[in-house]
């Protein structure tokens, strides 16, 4: 049975983006091109069942990337079902983000079958159901770029785009891929990161056997 | 890229031969015999009051917790000596035995005599702090003076500059780093595999930014963290590009060549803006000068010279990085980062000073700080947070100026001026025109701003700056030096809404031509050119944000034509 998808193509747009580099996360700064699991929430925004797992291959930059900083009151301590009578007053934290603006990218993307995969479930079902999501805008939740509060417009891509700054090749360094979820038995989730390099306008993203590799062994 | 990239300038600038010691200022040496004796206290303090730098064993990260210096700490861990209000005297004997303790291990491994010197005055403490305090009384110490120790026959040499102690201290800092860290992951920056370092050290000198330093990277609350991940393993950096890092942004930051900061300028009181090269071409000091500039005939010349394009062009495609920084609490925020080339940056900054340049002031270079100061609110003493971050982010990318800083300089402008304010308003109406010239093309009429007084400008609200500019003469040719002058008065006024004020002040000005004798003549001509090039209707109510930046600049223009034509006409005569 065929367990990988075709490759679809889904161009994500906003005014506003914060893809947060792990190191400064306290006073947020942005990456200065969407990570690939920023990509991988917008489509699971579109359609994720436990039966699939989505790849983000390449990531097109469509807009010159821009900056904009801005201070707001965040919050210092997570609410959890332990925490009880939680008020954000007492637990505000004046924090900065220094964020994209007017982002526009295009994502070449596919998904796999996981082995939590029925036996009556297909590649093509869920290729289909993807197809009309997008066509029809239809989302599980408001997909975002990098933060919930900066909202992302999903679409099907044009057949013909032009990134920006095809001319341009440009080191990004290192970039935060994803989770490893399961480093083995009791360990925290553990960040893998990537080589991120602007090639062309597009990020090429590795696949995440190679990206496993590097950050020293895989599962 | 910005910790990679503070990395390499480490390492590219020699930062990173010895990371196992730091520069720290000490305050006092003290001399022991072998015996453990104290000899002498020597105060290393100069006339301000600052200790020594010397090279010390690099210093734990504190927090409020306990944990020593090797050899080297301030009083209250080595004497025990801590603000008698401040310090509780169980937490101070917590601090002497941590710190007794590394010298007791590093004297065990190695047997060294110094240490060992030192161990000896450690342990009889209680005996020999009377003949301490004889030599500097108990009022003196506040406890935050550093003491190193010097072992007697070593005359000069400190007892951590030992090469036993050395090599310990070396190989202690190894050990240290592998041990409660199993797990080697990659690192952020060098994308080595090493165990992640927990805490990061301290920033140094960040504007708003904790006395005891700042943390670039940090996790200090539950809600900065992911995954149940702890303090650093949430940003895998190792410890030797933690720690490289750390030492450019303070190498960056640190007070030389009589400025405040070695490559920055301070943006306000609240922030400050680095900058470095990848390769060394001295470029980040010119920039430096030319921005911060104490005093401005430097910067006259530094911005003639090496921007002239005197620097061959292969320089020009060395890349270039900004940070613009600021301290929040215990945290260091970034505000702003760019990253682009030599090259770029000279044409930015050339057409920056172009920008900025208007007639009068002798056509100096005004340099950043004035600039902010100039649109310094009345009363407040500080700037709207972001607006110097944002003028300058706009000056080194080429971009347009807030359009905030427009309405704070407006603002400002309203303001009737105070005595010995008359620079500002050459300050503020260059800010102006170049914030005018800046303006996106889409939408507007083209605003091309010439340095002085442009008669083929028929803009509307330019032609009613000139116009007012030459009633307050007829106003100053009529009366004289008044206590309330035209502009005091009216300017706020006449710039928003030229329609309610306008026609007033020309009913006032034939009072004023009447009384001005000849002179008035002269300005009542002026007077009917400038009103002949308004349209039909020449007052419109209201006037925009721009529309009043035009108006400015226009008002300017026309009044420093009046002091050039004094200056020239005065020439013949004294012929």
């Amino acid at each position: 049975m065929k367990r990988e998808s075709r490759r679809f193509v889904v161009r994500a747009r906003g005014p506003m983006a914060c893809f947060t580099r792990p190191e400064m996360k306290a006073e947020r700064v942005s990456y200065e091109v969407m990570t690939p699991s920023a990509a991988r929430g917008l489509l699971e925004a579109v359609l994720w069942k436990p039966a699939i797992c989505w790849h983000v291959h390449e990531i097109a930059v469509l807009a010159p990337i821009q900056w904009t900083s801005f201070r707001r009151n965040e919050v210092g301590s997570r609410a959890s079902p332990k925490v009880r009578d939680f008020h954000v007053e007492e637990r505000r934290s004046q924090r900065n983000t220094v964020a994209l603006r007017d982002v526009d990218y295009i994502l070449t993307c596919s998904f796999e079958m996981t082995g939590r995969a029925g036996p009556e479930e297909s590649v093509r079902k869920f290729e289909e159901m993807f197809e009309r999501r997008l066509e029809r805008g239809q989302t599980f939740h408001q997909p975002y770029l990098g933060c919930r509060e900066f909202a992302a417009e999903l679409e099907p891509a044009p057949s013909k785009f032009q990134p920006f700054q095809p001319e341009v090749e440009r080191p990004l360094g290192l970039m935060f891929y994803d989770f490893d979820y399961a480093p083995g038995k009791g360990a925290p989730a553990r960040p893998l990161f990537f080589e991120a390099r602007l090639n062309g306008g597009i990020l090429h993203v590795p696949p995440r056997e190679e990206v496993l590799r590097a950050n020293g062994g895989g599962p | 890229m910005m910790l990679q990239a503070l990395y390499a300038l480490a390492r590219d600038r020699g930062l990173l031969e010895d990371t196992d010691n730091e520069e720290h200022a000490v305050h006092f040496l003290l001399r022991v015999d072998a015996e453990g004796r104290p000899l002498a206290l020597e105060s290393t303090v100069d006339e301000k009051g600052r200790g020594k730098s010397l090279r010390i064993p690099r210093l734990p990260k504190r927090a409020s917790g306990v944990s020593a210096g090797f050899l080297v700490d301030n009083a209250k861990y080595v004497l025990g000596l801590g603000n008698p209000e401040k310090d509780n005297p169980e937490r101070l004997k917590l601090c002497m035995a941590a710190f007794q303790e590394r010298v007791a291990g590093m004297v065990q491994a190695t047997n060294d005599e110094g240490g060992r010197a030192v161990l000896r005055f450690l342990e009889a403490r209680e005996q020999w702090l009377p003949v301490v305090l004889s030599w500097n009384p108990r009022e003196a110490w506040s406890g935050d003076e550093y003491i190193a120790f010097i072992y007697a026959p070593d005359e000069v040499r400190c007892v951590h500059e030992r090469e036993s102690v050395r090599d310990w201290w070396r190989t202690e800092r190894a050990r240290e780093e592998q041990e409660g860290h199993a797990a080697r992951v990659r690192c952020l920056v060098t994308g080595e595999l090493a165990p992640p370092a927990r805490l990061h050290p301290s920033v140094k000198s960040v504007p708003k930014g904790q006395s005891s330093g700042t943390s670039l990277v940090s996790f200090n609350e539950e809600a900065f963290c992911s995954h149940g991940l702890e303090q650093g393993a949430n940003a895998p950096v190792s410890r030797a590009a933690a720690e490289g890092y750390t030492l450019a942004l303070n190498w960056l930051l640190a007070r030389a060549e009589g400025r405040r900061y070695r490559n920055g300028v301070a943006l306000g009181t609240g922030a400050v803006t680095v900058f470095w090269t990848r390769k060394e071409i001295g470029f980040e000091n010119v920039l430096s000068s030319l921005f911060e500039a104490p005093d401005e005939q430097r910067a006259v010349e530094m911005a003639q010279a090496p921007l002239r394009g005197l620097e061959p062009a292969e320089l020009d495609s060395t890349l270039f990085y900004a940070a613009t920084l600021s301290g929040n609490n215990a945290r260091l925020v970034v505000r702003d980062w760019l990253e682009t080339t030599v090259g770029a940056i000279k044409n930015n900054v050339r057409r920056y000073f172009e920008d900025l340049r208007l007639a009068g002031a002798q056509g100096q270079p005004l340099p950043l700080w004035k600039l902010l100061k100039a649109v310094d609110p009345p009363g407040r003493a500080e700037l709207p947070p972001h607006l110097g971050t944002r003028l300058l982010s706009a000056a080194l990318r080429g971009h347009a100026f807030p359009r905030e800083l427009l309405a704070a300089t407006l603002q400002r402008l309203r303001v009737p001026p105070r005595d010995g304010d008359s620079s500002s308003l050459h300050v503020r109406i260059a800010l102006i025109k170049a914030t005018l010239s800046r303006l996106p093309r889409s939408g507007l009429p083209p605003l091309e701003l010439s340095m002085s007084l442009d008669e083929k400008n028929t803009a509307t609200p330019y032609l009613l700056g000139r116009l007012f500019a030459v009633l307050e003469r007829m106003q100053f040719a009529a009366l004289g030096s008044t206590n309330t002058t035209l502009r005091d008065r009216y300017f706020g006024s006449a710039m928003a809404h030229p329609a309610i004020v306008f026609p007033q002040l020309l009913r006032l000005s034939n009072h004023h031509a009447a009384k001005a004798d000849e002179k008035g003549f002269w300005l009542e001509r002026l007077k009917n050119e400038v009103c002949a090039g308004l349209p039909a209707r020449p007052f419109p109510t209201t006037l925009s944000l721009e529309e009043q930046g035009l108006f400015a600049v226009g008002y300017y223009h026309q009044r420093h034509r009046f002091f050039e034509k004094r200056v020239t006409d005065s020439e013949p005569t004294a012929v």
